[in-house]
């Protein structure tokens, strides 16, 4: 789903959260080629200033977080959650997150680890796992992306996460083989409910 | 009269807040809850919504300025008469609050009675030394606990000893930890009725069964296979057939826990802690084997989170690694039992009146007695052992005689 729709659906979710009108729901989607600046994006972008030929989308978005890549073949989840049943905490909220990708990397025989100070989710020192979130009346928005299957260079040009020098890596180019998505996404979600300590109800399959 | 805006404590580890953007300005009416102004930190965006209505007075820190929690960012003077008693009970919810007021500290006390608010170092220390926040007495500013206070608590004054019983003699400050753990121990032992009851269990089919797989487990899982996670899984399947031994004692009756959370005692040198395999009547051998090693690195870097020590149902104590035949372990509040493992060692053992030398091992039960009696924990007890005497052979039991295996004397 395109980047900007995507945006106005999760303010539309958010906004039915915020006023009780619906349940905590969990967005599942990948993107096409869009890069997303967050609150804390570093101006300074040089290789991206100098290489960028508006062939990807651009959005400067209302989370936390760095500069990040979205594009076919990442996952990206979008919980749209009342924080306080899972945890006061909006640090150990982006603690689970993590904890929902490990587990689901563990699935597949990928050891991935926390960096200490540096949110995400990482492998070998290469980061598979971005978290970016906005929390406004304890009602959460944006979320987590996982690189499964998708090109990783559009991350060159950017400094992800305004980690000067970060590898990021995918979880195709760990174990050499192109993944199913459908199965990650279940995978994810199985993963998330575990983490979370949730039910998941039939997928609402979201028609504009 | 005018409401202090607090910045809020976001998270246990986030220690300041950039300001992103003013929503409401100087001299401008808010109502409670409407957002006053975004701030973020280093992954998170939120808002800050204003505790009360009345007129944004004056704004303390402007954009992009880092404050640290808990530093007042603006002030609100408030509407007069009205809507107050609304306010105020709307203030329990609303943690960013800080009615400077005397007549108020009354309702702040009720309010900050089921939600007391700790800085973020203070809930570091407690989490680090298991200190109860609620027993700790503060003497910071409306009570508020110090780390001057925790250190009080923990280490209390250590009374003068006449100086020549001194050199003789060395007193050892009681740590945190340790002063839990003896609350802990004496607390289970003046309330659970302990008896221990040991059964021996021939570990030889654990034995060939692990050294058939360790390596492959290792190399295909990256988990090593010890006996442990057999014993865990043999332990929970018994307390899914027992299941008042996965249960606590309560005056209204016993509580029978529908979930098997297993704690593994971890010796952590000075001190002892027990990390929870949650649902570990769920998982499989590996997972077991992974989840308990996990817990075990987790507790020895200090890395355990609380959810990681919360909730277990049974206990299960490896003293055998310290070369310990058998114990009698205490029961760790409020479950109904703990488990010891002895030291697995080879024995002369009377097979069809031979003599065969099997890897034995004593596992005991401690169980409480106000629960549950000799007959029902020996019945547990003894189906851990058929488990585990008839693994690999599903519920056979080991063959009699064993000719390929040890040697007949």
């Amino acid at each position: 789903m395109e980047y900007g729709r995507a945006w106005d659906l999760q303010k539309r979710l958010f906004d039915e959260r915020v006023n009780n009108r619906m349940p905590d729901t969990l967005i599942v989607l990948q993107h096409p080629p869009t890069y997303t600046f967050g609150r804390r994006s570093n101006e300074c972008q040089p290789a991206f200033n100098k290489h960028y030929n508006n062939d990807i989308a651009l959005y400067r978005v209302d989370r936390g977080g760095g500069t990040t890549y979205h594009g076919p073949g990442q996952l990206v989840a979008y919980p749209i959650l009342g924080l306080r049943s899972y945890t006061p905490d909006y640090y150990n909220y982006l603690r689970m997150l993590e904890d929902v990708t490990i587990l689901t990397l563990g699935g597949y025989n990928i050891r991935a680890e926390r960096v200490r100070n540096y949110t995400g989710v990482w492998v070998d020192g290469k980061k598979i796992s971005s978290i970016g979130v906005r929390i406004i009346k304890g009602i959460t928005m944006h979320g987590l992306s996982l690189n499964v299957n998708n090109d990783l260079s559009p991350f060159d040009w950017i400094i992800p996460c305004n980690i000067a020098g970060v590898v990021m890596t995918s979880m195709s180019e760990i174990l050499n083989n192109t993944l199913s998505m459908q199965k990650v996404e279940t995978d994810l979600v199985n993963n998330f409910a575990k983490v979370f300590d949730l039910d998941i109800c039939n997928d609402v399959q979201y028609t504009s | 009269m005018s409401t202090k805006v607090i910045m809020p404590q976001m998270g246990e580890s986030v220690a300041e807040g950039t300001i992103l953007k003013w929503l409401v300005k100087e001299g401008e009416k808010v109502s409670k809850d409407q957002s006053l102004v975004e701030i973020s930190t280093d992954k998170i965006d939120t808002e800050i919504p204003s505790p009360v209505s009345g007129i944004l007075k004056k704004i303390l820190h402007t954009v992009d300025e880092t404050v640290p929690v808990g530093s007042v960012i603006a002030e609100i003077s408030e509407e007069e008469a009205g809507e107050i008693t609304e306010e105020r009970a709307g203030e329990v919810k609303t943690p960013v609050t800080e009615p400077p007021l005397k007549a108020q500290v009354s309702e702040k006390t009720v309010q900050e009675e089921g939600e007391q608010r700790y800085s973020p170092l203070v809930r570091k220390l407690a989490r680090e030394y298991g200190i109860d926040l609620k027993k700790v007495k503060g003497t910071g500013i409306g009570g508020r606990i110090t780390k001057q206070d925790l250190s009080a608590y923990a280490v209390p004054e250590v009374k003068r000893v006449p100086e020549e019983e001194s050199a003789r003699e060395e007193i050892i400050p009681l740590t945190p930890v340790r002063r839990i753990i003896a609350e802990r121990m004496v607390q289970s032992i003046r309330t659970a009725a302990h008896v221990t009851t040991t059964f021996e269990v021939d570990m030889t089919a654990i034995a060939k069964y692990r050294e058939a797989d360790k390596d492959a487990v290792q190399k295909g899982q990256g988990v090593h296979l010890t006996y442990l996670p057999f014993i865990i899984m043999a332990t929970a399947k018994a307390l899914r057939d027992n299941p008042l031994l996965n249960s606590s004692w309560s005056d209204n009756g016993i509580v029978i826990k529908k979930y098997i959370n297993i704690g593994i005692a971890v010796s952590l040198g000075d001190a002892l802690i027990v990390p929870v395999i949650k649902n570990a009547d769920s998982m499989n051998l590996i997972e077991l084997a992974r989840e308990s090693q996990s817990l075990a690195q987790k507790a020895r870097d200090k890395k355990l989170r609380p959810e990681d020590v919360q909730n277990s149902t049974f206990t299960i104590t490896n003293y055998g690694i310290s070369g310990s035949l058998f114990g009698t372990p205490v029961i760790m509040p409020p479950h109904a039992g703990i488990l010891g493992i002895g030291a697995i060692n080879k024995r002369p053992v009377i097979i069809n009146d031979a003599i065969a030398i099997r890897l034995m091992a004593y596992l005991s039960l401690s169980f409480d007695h106000r629960i549950t009696d000799g007959a029902q924990a020996d019945k547990f007890l003894s189906g851990i052992k058929d488990i585990l005497e008839g693994w690999g052979t599903k519920s056979e039991k080991v063959p009699v005689t064993e000719t390929g295996f040890g040697g007949v004397w």
